[in-house]
């Protein structure tokens, strides 16, 4: 289990004192996959550099399997950091180095023998599937292929942690979607703790168990993925969700105004369901039921972890005692409701 | 006497080649690759340091740090302001004391070795500073230690850098092993001065300066070659 108590830390500027983190209270457990999600300057890369020592805090603990990081002496933070894999966005690879040489890097630090660091190295390459390509410099490839070899790198101790580092915001969306089944299965089959920081909330979706949200050097929201998907409290996790689902895109913003325009009686709302949760024709029903019409907007399906999410937008008119009714019998299909004001 | 006579007249004065004398031709070519490649052995380790010195204590919180980079950012301006002519007139009663001679090739060696390794010193600090520091950040985060992080990923990641940096020094040294030459320490600097200028045997300089430039031209290939060698950026 990683721990994080009360951790504050404060950088001395010549003007100020600025506070990237602000007593922050996190839990990891075992074999999680652990987002942290929060804008550029929100304190999330410190937060993450905490758990190797690479930052230290100004006040509170770091713990890692029982063990207080911050308080560790020099030598003893190196070899701790031997469990503790990292990669990156920009992958960090040495470019004077082969992918085999980049994988043997980690090993020759470790002091693993020189045959088994070979032998380990090859396994490495065949986990995340670089087969060939061992002689390759890392100008020849493909950031996706670099990712890859970041990772293998990052596995050669047999970490118990993997900290990601906005692993994927470099990447292309297909090859973004690779590295997260890639990072999903090793969670799986290594049962690898993965703690990935992001201002990516796809990313969160697709692979995490548990997400903070963080502003400001501080943590604002907290979950599991499925519940803050459903039902986020803050304003900015509602923005990170929104920006993942595209309604914020420039057309569909249009139309939201100009409908609330055109029919300021009706309600806006944005609908979000697990897949598994709605059997039932519930748009049809609840229209005939209520005399309302439900006019459908934007709709989308994404997957998450272990299942789908849907989320539509609707505008729903008709009078105002009615609209009431049908939102209260859409809620009693396990549909969360966020009605947006647009007028 | 015409002008363009006495052009002519010039011009011819550079073809006599009977004036040069093959053995000692090759006695000063030997005397001046001694010199550049003997300093250039010493500047290269002394230059590292240095140059590792500064990149350490370079923006670094800590008195002790401060004062390191504040003496030798010091010593490094002082001799680099040095004009070598000077430094090498301003060392002969060192120069004598340590090797009880103040000519030949030997005798030009420290005052080489003085100016030119505060100037690869500089180089190798850009070079260590050009490497990416995410890269450094890796090699923290698996827990490499300080000396695995010069030998591992410092010296090779500047490795092309490195080298482009002591190819231009040995091409320095290379003019400063020319003047230390006149001075008294032989070679081909030597050769062209008292061989040929002094006697009037222009043949002699002009034969000795393009030795001097091919040895750097062939400096400057082999330097380009291995750098485009090794560099897989």
């Amino acid at each position: 289990m990683i721990e994080l108590k009360e951790i504050k830390k404060i950088y001395k500027t010549k003007q100020a004192d600025v506070a990237a983190l602000d007593n922050v209270n996190i839990a990891i457990q075992d074999g999680e996959v652990y987002g942290i999600v929060g804008y550029s300057g929100a304190g999330k890369s410190t937060l993450l550099r905490l758990l190797n020592g690479l930052e230290k805090p100004t006040s509170g603990e770091v713990s890692l399997a029982g063990k207080a990081l911050n308080t560790l002496k020099k030598s003893t933070l190196r070899k701790e950091r031997q469990k503790i894999g990292m990669i990156f966005q920009h992958f960090n690879l040495l470019w004077s180095r082969t992918v085999l040489e980049n994988i043997l890097f980690p090993l020759e630090i470790a002091r693993v023998p020189k045959a088994k660091r070979k032998q380990r190295a090859l396994e490495l390459i065949r986990l995340v599937g670089l087969e060939g390509r061992e002689q390759a410099y890392p100008s020849e490839l493909s950031g996706g292929q670099k990712q890859r070899v970041g990772i293998a790198r990052a596995l050669a101790n047999d970490p118990t942690v993997l900290l990601c580092d906005e692993a994927t915001s470099a990447l292309d969306p297909k090859t973004t979607e690779d590295v997260l089944e890639l990072l999903l299965d090793i969670n799986k089959k290594l049962n690898l703790t993965i703690v990935l920081i992001t201002h990516e909330m796809q990313v969160i979706r697709r692979i995490c168990d548990r997400v903070a949200v963080m502003s400001d050097g501080k943590v604002v929201e907290e979950g599991q993925v499925k519940e803050v998907f459903k039902n986020p409290r803050e304003t900015i996790t509602k923005q990170f969700i929104r920006q993942d689902t595209n309604i914020d895109s420039e057309d569909t913003i249009t139309i939201l105004h100009e409908l609330a325009r055109k029919y300021p009686e009706g309600k806006v709302a944005r609908l979000v369901f697990l897949e598994d949760q709605v059997r039932s024709p519930f748009i049809s029903r609840i229209s005939r039921e209520y005399d309302v019409d439900i006019n459908i907007i934007q709709g989308s399906v994404q997957e998450s972890q272990d299942t789908s999410l849907g989320s539509l937008y609707v505008q729903i008119t008709g009078s105002t005692e009615s609209i009431e009714q049908a939102l209260q019998k859409i809620k009693a299909y396990h549909i969360e409701i966020e009605v947006i004001d647009y007028a | 006497m015409r002008k363009e006579e006495s052009f002519i007249e010039i011009i011819q004065s550079y073809t006599n080649w009977e004036e040069v004398e093959p053995a000692k031709l090759w006695t000063n070519t030997l005397d001046t690759l001694y010199m550049t490649f003997a300093s250039l052995v010493a500047v290269l380790i002394l230059g590292l340091i240095l140059g590792l010195i500064l990149y350490e204590t370079n923006k670094r919180e800590g008195k002790v740090a401060k004062a390191i980079y504040y003496i030798t950012t010091l010593l490094v301006n002082v001799f680099r302001s040095i004009p070598f002519i000077i430094l090498i007139v301003l060392l002969i009663p060192f120069t004598r004391a340590l090797l009880d001679t103040m000519t030949g090739p030997t005798a030009g060696l420290p005052a080489l070795i003085l100016s030119a390794a505060p100037f690869y010193g500089r180089l190798v600090e850009t070079s260590f500073r050009d490497v990416d520091r995410g890269v450094i950040e890796a090699a923290e985060a698996m827990g490499a230690s300080k000396l695995e992080i010069i030998t591992k990923v410092l010296i090779p990641e500047s490795l092309p850098s490195l080298i482009s940096g002591i190819t231009v020094t040995a091409i320095s040294l290379i003019g400063f092993s020319a003047i230390a030459g006149i001075i008294g320490a032989g070679g081909l600097g030597n050769m062209a001065y008292l061989d040929g200028f002094q006697r009037s045997r222009n043949t002699v300089t002009l034969v000795a300066t393009v030795t001097i430039v091919a040895i750097v031209f062939v400096l400057q290939a082999t330097g380009d070659f291995i750098v485009k060698k090794i560099d897989k950026r």
